[in-house]
């Protein structure tokens, strides 16, 4: 167990210095950078209510478009099959992406939220957006992985997408439904929206065990995507 | 090892290094941050028996320290593969045409190295189009065609199964440039044939070969048919 944890403290180190040679750190920063300006204009009234949407906007978008990014790179460059005859689970090759890439959000919306916001609860905010993150680069994976070919990658993402972002319409109190709690992203924009905003502290717990329970599926469904489409190389 | 292959999961991948066909490296680190990158999976660096460094060395690439892998010749990155596959000392080697891309000093030093690992009680598993290294290289050949293990056994006995019993003499009669003659004697006796040791005798012999086949007439014949 030990040796598990130490093997993947390493992939993790290793991961952080690929993201920050391949510039994912500096386009997170700049994308960071540009919310806030977006945000900065408004009023206070407005931010106050779009904040974790901008949120949620962006660690969605990034979570996904990034690990995408990681997984075709890997596979331009061959290096994901050199990976896949090396001693670590498929698990902890996933885990330590998206642990990575959540915390690559977090900086990203920490830089957001520090220009823009002074009611914010930080013990809130940090698991809700690692959570969330971590989520939708694991739904992006899943996605990503199945395709070897950009266009029909971008074609199914935008597919995904469209009832990944219905919650919305929940948040905005234009439409509401029971079988929204059926998609990730209702709890992701609740406990998004509980780090602003006045609400029960069992009800903010609530939705980060949603979101753990999400990561939980996506997860594993992930580590069988990677040993079919990675290590045993099938075709969709 | 000693285990049925089914009880294994991930860290038998301890016991095996492999070294791809293509070349698979991250482009924007160096080649010592390459290795040092994949040593991470194994262990940390005292853990292996040999350092990202000494393997560098061993494959000629200790220079160009801070150049990135992206600039690399195809050569110079054959030769990263083959030094990511040595990083945990593996008991089995799986080695994808591991002398493709490379000029003829590089290719030694990895055949060397090869054999230096068989010398070390490792099996080597070979996969190739270059029936000159494989003939080198290996103690057994096997040619596959179609998914199906068509023939294996030595080379030299695939060679001489294969091939003709006999000589072939090359003999220049008359002066440099002229066309030399091609003389071919069977085996079999050959000491005691006449014409044989007169030709011998003759101050014209050029050179004189055995007609076993080569590897490639062997993969021909044995699989050439079926090949589209």
């Amino acid at each position: 167990m030990m040796q598990s944890m130490a093997q993947a403290a390493r992939i993790l180190l290793w991961d952080f210095r690929l993201q920050y040679r391949y510039y994912f750190w500096t386009i997170a920063l700049v994308v960071g950078a540009m919310w806030s300006g977006v945000l900065f204009a408004l009023p206070e009234d407005i931010i106050s209510i779009w904040l974790s949407m901008v949120i949620f906007a962006d660690l969605s978008t990034i979570g996904v478009m990034f690990i995408t990014g990681i997984l075709y790179l890997e596979r331009r460059q061959g290096t994901i099959y050199a990976t896949a005859v090396m001693p670590a689970s498929a698990g902890t090759w996933l885990s330590t992406k998206l642990f990575s890439l959540s915390l690559l959000c977090l900086v990203c919306v920490i830089i957001i939220v520090l220009f823009t916001s002074n009611s914010v609860n930080w013990f809130r905010l940090i698991p809700a957006v690692v959570l969330t993150a971590a989520t939708f680069a694991s739904v992006g994976f899943l996605v990503a992985v199945q395709f070897d070919k950009l266009l029909n990658y971008f074609f199914t993402i935008a597919l995904v997408f469209i009832p990944l972002n219905l919650p919305a319409l929940d948040y905005f109190g234009i439409f509401s439904n029971e079988a929204m709690w059926l998609i990730p992203s209702e709890a992701a924009i609740w406990a998004l929206a509980g780090s602003f905003q006045e609400m029960e502290t069992s009800r903010f717990l609530g939705y980060l065990v949603l979101l753990i329970l999400w990561l939980a599926v996506t997860h594993w469904l992930g580590i069988r995507a990677f040993r079919k489409f990675i290590a045993t190389r099938q075709q969709l | 090892m000693d285990r049925d292959a089914h009880t294994w999961d991930h860290r038998l991948y301890q016991h095996i290094g492999v070294g791809f066909e293509l070349p698979n490296h991250f482009s924007k680190l160096t080649r010592l941050e390459n290795l040092q990158l994949f040593a991470s999976f194994y262990g940390a660096g005292a853990e292996l028996p040999h350092s990202p460094s000494e393997l560098l060395e061993r494959v000629g690439l200790q220079d160009a320290a801070k150049q990135r892998v992206g600039e690399y010749s195809k050569g110079m990155k054959m030769r990263l593969n083959f030094a990511r596959a040595l990083l945990n000392n593996p008991s089995l080697l799986f080695l994808d045409e591991p002398t493709a891309g490379l000029d003829p000093v590089n290719a030694k030093i990895i055949k060397d190295i090869i054999r230096d690992q068989q010398q070390q009680g490792k099996t080597v598993f070979l996969t190739t189009h270059n029936m000159h290294d494989a003939d080198e290289l290996c103690n057994r050949v096997a040619f596959i065609v179609e998914g199906e293990l068509s023939l294996i056994d030595e080379p030299a006995v695939l060679k001489l199964r294969h091939g003709q019993q006999s000589v072939e003499v090359i003999a220049r009669p008359g002066e440099e440039y002229t066309q030399p003659d091609v003389h071919c004697f069977e085996l079999d006796q050959l000491g005691s044939n006449q014409q044989f040791i007169v030709l011998l005798n003759s101050n014209t012999v050029e050179s004189i070969h055995s007609q076993e086949a080569t590897l490639e007439e062997v993969f021909i014949k044995t699989t050439g048919a079926r090949l589209t």
